[in-house]
């Protein structure tokens, strides 16, 4: 198609023609392309005295053109443009078209293109003013960014994705930061928070976040019996924050998030280590009560473990409500499941509903995949099965994996004992995935005061995301007076046996 | 026992057909040079994202990708393209929601191309160009088993083979809808059969030569019998001014 030192090509469409030396032929997504030729059309134009088409190269895969042009007369970028878009096929058309009052040369009267003015630090092409980084995350994040990208100057509210920014980079990029402060957030932070400001923020309240260990205020404001959600196998609380923000304004809300994110902490492997490291931290907080306690997913567990704690210490649990979770883990004790149990090895029980759905519905369970939450660590691990058969036994997990291991561990060998209180049983009416007990998931024969069963649209993930989670923070509003109510009425008349054991 | 098999293949591609329909089973995969598009196939919102890139590679890949997809869809779907909603969720692969139909995409760019793959199956699709300065040691430790590691490092272009098998770990990715980056160290791309531990489908991964600058795969389900390529040089007739 292209015969070299031959400076014509001819497309299918149409011909067009080149004319220049070869050796300043560059190619620029895939054409050839003679800036000579471009300055000879330039050059054509009466408005115009001189002309230099230079290529930068500001990515490795990426080139763009930059015409310097001294015009004679009046300078109008526009009209250069209609000019050579009469002339020249659109990607021959410089992107760039730069006033200048003379164009530089070197002593031997060659164009000296070091001197051109690059055209990232003139303000007239930035469409907005640039802002820079001021506090110490934002210089860092901009830094790490910049070096990625391959850019001269990143401004704190560009948009990581419109310079450029792709998976690769985004990993390479989140890895930088981690490396750098120590914070490790996970890929998809990035669509959460795709400027330096946003990414800085985050980063900054990450170390908030660690410096409380498990207890995270997600809205601590409010003169009610505060609520404390415990984190599923996504390990951190963001997933909170909607329904957090749809319950009364008057309701403080905590998160628990998993022990060991900081990757410093050792996870726990026991439901009772877990649930009493969390009642300290809450109890630092607020040590005399009452507490109303949610447990989501794996937190469902470990939830019911701490109302159990909190009653052995005598303290007053108000609500104990489990979002969908399945109390059923007698797979564990059960010597015919061995086969199993090594299937499932490292793998939190629900995945593998999760890829029996896939069998039974494949396109409602890609579908689940796409409103899958953003924005946490996300473990998922074993997803859909996606462990080769023979993991390296000699492979670190990383660390959330190792703390997903652990809670797994904890939950096997967990042994569930009824509770004496009620439980609230929120259960998403969408199942995605077999269950042995699909209507109690377990929990009748625990709740020795009664179990009530709360149906809430979604699924086990999109029930805590719009347009779901403002039902379940209406249902949520009114079970929590409810029981805050049932508190009252039994403090202000005492049940006859507390009445005659005070005797 | 369900599997994943990753290979390369060394495909040519032909002359697309006048008159497009996307069989069962059979996939669809076009290149499209990142010069040629048609700015009129954006929507208004379309039109107001490729302003806001700063580099114009990535605008040029952008519009390309977008005017290329709602065509070939146009095509395929028989409705206009103007009339083909996409599917917005921040960091999500886009995936057609109307008109309704089996019909699934998943495009990709990088330098100079555009790959967009069609079929009624789930699928991904990824190109990189080969930086040759890339950094890869961070992430080969961080994503890539031990295994795939002594192969990245025991080729004789460890920066090649690291394209290759990201790219083959990066269809995966996108074919089953995950975030990006999550989980990258479990999904198989070394050549031959992986078995799974659960009883899901079987997938294949297959790389494709493009040119020596480029790595290229798509992950489909093992139901996908036939793959044709299609070039896409003709797809948007070139308009002299």
């Amino acid at each position: 198609m292209y015969r070299t030192g031959d400076l014509a090509r001819s497309l299918k469409d149409g011909n067009i023609e080149y004319h220049g030396r070869i050796d300043d032929q560059v190619k620029i997504r895939g054409f050839r392309i003679e800036p000579a030729e471009i300055e000879f059309v330039l050059k054509q134009d009466r408005s115009i005295k001189d002309a230099v088409v230079v290529v930068s190269q500001d990515n490795d895969s990426d080139k763009k053109l930059i015409a310097y042009v001294v015009p004679d007369g009046g300078f109008n970028r526009d009209e250069i443009t209609n000019y050579l878009q009469s002339q020249l096929p659109s990607y021959m058309v410089p992107r760039l078209i730069i006033q200048l009052n003379r164009i530089p040369l070197t002593s031997n009267g060659k164009v000296d293109k070091r001197a051109l003015p690059d055209p990232d630090l003139l303000p007239e092409f930035g469409n907005r003013v640039a802002r820079n980084p001021e506090t110490e995350k934002q210089k860092l994040v901009a830094s790490i960014w910049a070096d990625a990208l391959k850019l001269k100057q990143v401004s704190i509210d560009d948009n990581f994705f419109e310079l450029g920014g792709h998976s690769l980079i985004a990993v390479k990029v989140m890895k930088s930061i981690e490396e750098k402060t120590g914070s490790r957030l996970p890929i998809s932070a990035l669509f959460e928070a795709p400027t330096v400001e946003k990414l800085s923020y985050l980063l900054e309240q990450d170390e908030k976040v660690i410096s409380w260990k498990s207890l995270v205020p997600i809205k601590p404001e409010g003169s009610k019996p505060p609520l404390y959600i415990v984190h599923g196998s996504g390990l951190t609380v963001l997933v909170f924050h909607a329904l957090a923000m749809g319950l009364d304004p008057d309701q403080p809300v905590y998160g628990l998030q998993a022990r060991g994110l900081n990757g410093i902490d050792e996870p726990f492997d026991t439901i009772e280590d877990i649930a009493s490291c969390y009642i300290e931290e809450i109890l630092e907080q607020n040590p005399h009560g009452p507490y109303s306690l949610v447990g989501y997913s794996f937190g469902g567990i470990v939830a019911f473990e701490m109302a159990k704690q909190f009653k052995t210490m005598g303290k007053e649990v108000n609500m104990l409500a489990i979002f969908d979770t399945n109390a059923d883990n007698s797979v564990f004790f059960d010597k015919k499941s061995t086969r199993i149990k090594k299937k499932i090895k490292r793998q939190f029980p629900k995945f593998r509903f999760i890829v029996q759905s896939f069998i039974k519905d494949p396109s409602s369970t890609m579908d689940y995949q796409f409103k899958l939450v953003k924005g946490k660590i996300n473990n998922l691990l074993s997803w859909a099965g996606i462990i080769q058969k023979e993991p390296d036994e000699d492979e670190h997990l990383v660390h959330a994996d190792k703390i997903n291991h652990s809670h797994d561990i904890a939950f096997r060998k967990y042994h569930m004992k009824p509770y004496n209180g009620t439980i609230d049983l929120f259960r998403v009416k969408n199942r995605m995935y077999y269950l042995d007990d699909p209507k109690y998931l377990g929990w009748k024969s625990l709740a020795l005061q009664g179990l009530n069963i709360h149906e809430i649209s979604g699924d086990h993930k999109t029930f805590l995301f719009a347009p779901n989670v403002q039902e379940l923070s209406l249902l949520m509003r009114k079970i929590i007076n409810e029981r805050n109510d049932e508190i009252r009425v039994r403090k202000d008349f005492p049940n006859p046996s507390s009445v005659l054991k005070a005797i | 026992m369900a599997s994943i098999k990753c290979s390369s293949e060394s495909i040519q591609f032909e002359k697309p057909p006048s008159v497009l329909v996307n069989p069962k089973n059979e996939l669809h995969v076009w290149k499209i040079q990142a010069i040629q598009n048609d700015i009129s196939l954006l929507n208004e919102d379309e039109k107001e994202i490729a302003s806001r890139f700063r580099r114009d590679g990535d605008k040029f890949r952008f519009i390309t990708g977008r005017s290329a997809v709602r065509l070939l869809a146009s095509k395929y779907l028989q409705i206009d393209p103007l009339e083909i909603h996409f599917s917005n969720i921040k960091g999500k692969k886009p995936f057609i929601t109307e008109p309704v139909s089996q019909l699934k995409f998943n495009l990709s760019h990088s330098g100079g191309w555009v790959l967009i793959a069609f079929a009624n199956h789930e699928l991904g699709i990824d190109i990189e160009y080969i930086l040759d300065d890339f950094s890869i040691d961070e992430i080969v430790q961080d994503h890539f088993t031990k295994k795939e590691q002594s192969f990245i490092s025991g080729s004789s272009n460890p920066v090649v083979a690291f394209f290759n098998l990201w790219t083959r770990k990066e269809a995966l990715t996108k074919a089953w809808g995950m975030g990006i980056g999550e989980n990258l160290r479990n999904l198989p791309s070394l050549d031959g059969m992986h078995d799974l531990t659960t009883g899901m489908a079987s997938w294949h991964v297959v790389s494709i030569n493009l040119t020596e600058e480029y790595k290229a795969a798509i992950a489909f389900p093992s139901e996908i019998s036939n793959i044709r390529y299609f070039e896409g040089a003709d797809l948007f007739p070139y308009q002299s001014k």
